[in-house]
């Protein structure tokens, strides 16, 4: 499982360093903050809480982060970022404007993390949504469909291109807790995305 | 199973790949504009002196409230009022002596009532002799 190949990988990101620290900090962010809007917009499900989630990612990891080693950036930033979108979900919680279902059973390893059985439960099927709007609906609404963890293991880990101990890291939980939760995300979006996966081959 | 796993996996990620790269105009415009604010940050370097400036005024504030609420008071002006004033209350007005004084058919006491106090005493101890 450890082998599955991400897409894309991301050594352009790393810049020399003997370019100015803004210009590298430039080049690093501009590389990210796409692929990080879109991470934070499955979470929240809303464009402008993403961005907002995504600026104040931005400003912490440069006030706390900019002199640690390029190679370390990104699951720095993913950390940051990942924290933000924990906070949101709380503060969510405590307003009692989210909806969430938590599974009775509990993992083994990371027991006590609440955020690590929360599915997003407001999204309609995703065979539904990829009959009305095509495959990137339907994987979005798969996505949506998966724990928080399992969802941010998997975006790391595929789309991001982190290794197993970066992901780790980004998200303070064990190298074996990343490949739990990829290998039950990619069993929960195969189940999902039969019919995508089956079709596009 | 591995290989069927890669290519699910991929064709998942270029799809969100795609999505991030269709962003609109509007969008890339503000992440421009976050990501210049947060470079801007980096350029303003703290000055060594001031980082622990908040948690020393702080620290100031706290102790300075503290020693406030905590520094001993002398007694003020108002307790020795008080105190005068209870002894005031306290001289013996007999209830005889001012049913006497009604007698006389005011409803006032005399001005020098509280001056001749003693005198009025024994003048209703007389009268009751009498």
């Amino acid at each position: 499982m450890d082998q599955i190949l991400a897409y894309p990988m991301r050594e352009s990101a790393v810049v020399t360093q003997a370019l100015p620290l803004e210009l590298r900090l430039d080049v690093f962010l501009g590389s990210i903050e796409r692929r990080a809007l879109r991470i934070a917009e499955m979470a929240t499900r809303d464009r402008d809480e993403a961005l907002d989630l995504v600026q104040e990612a931005m400003l912490r990891f440069v006030r706390k982060y900019r002199d640690r080693p390029e190679g370390e950036w990104a699951p720095l930033f993913h950390r940051v970022l990942d924290n933000g979108i924990r906070d949101w979900f709380r503060r969510q919680r405590v307003r009692g404007n989210w909806l969430v279902r938590l599974f009775s059973h509990s993992t083994e390893d990371d027991e006590g993390d609440v955020l690590e059985r929360v599915v997003d439960t407001r999204q309609p099927e995703p065979a539904r949504a990829y009959a009305d709007s095509g495959s990137m609906a339907a994987i979005e609404t798969a996505l949506r469909g998966l724990a928080h963890r399992q969802r941010q293991v998997f975006v790391l880990r595929i789309w991001e291109g982190l290794d197993t101990r970066a992901t780790a890291d980004a998200l303070g939980i064990t190298e074996g807790s990343v490949k739990t939760h990829l290998s039950r995300a990619l069993e929960s979006l195969r189940s999902q995305l039969g019919d995508f996966h089956e079709n596009r081959e | 199973m591995k290989t069927g796993n890669d290519g699910f996996a991929r064709k998942i990620a270029e799809q969100l790949e795609k999505s991030a790269n269709d962003l609109d105009s509007h969008t890339r415009m503000r992440l421009r504009g976050m990501r210049r604010r947060a470079i801007e940050q980096a350029s303003r370097k703290t000055p060594f002196w001031f980082r622990g400036t908040p948690m020393l005024a702080f620290a100031s504030v706290a102790a300075i409230a503290l020693t406030v609420a905590l520094w001993p008071r002398p007694p003020g002006p108002v307790t020795e009022v008080a105190a005068t004033h209870t002894v005031e209350q306290a001289a013996p007005v007999d209830a005889q002596t001012l049913d006497a004084i009604d007698d006389q058919g005011t409803d006032e006491y005399p001005i020098a009532f509280e001056e001749d106090l003693e005198f009025y005493q024994w003048l209703d101890q007389q009268l009751g002799d009498s």
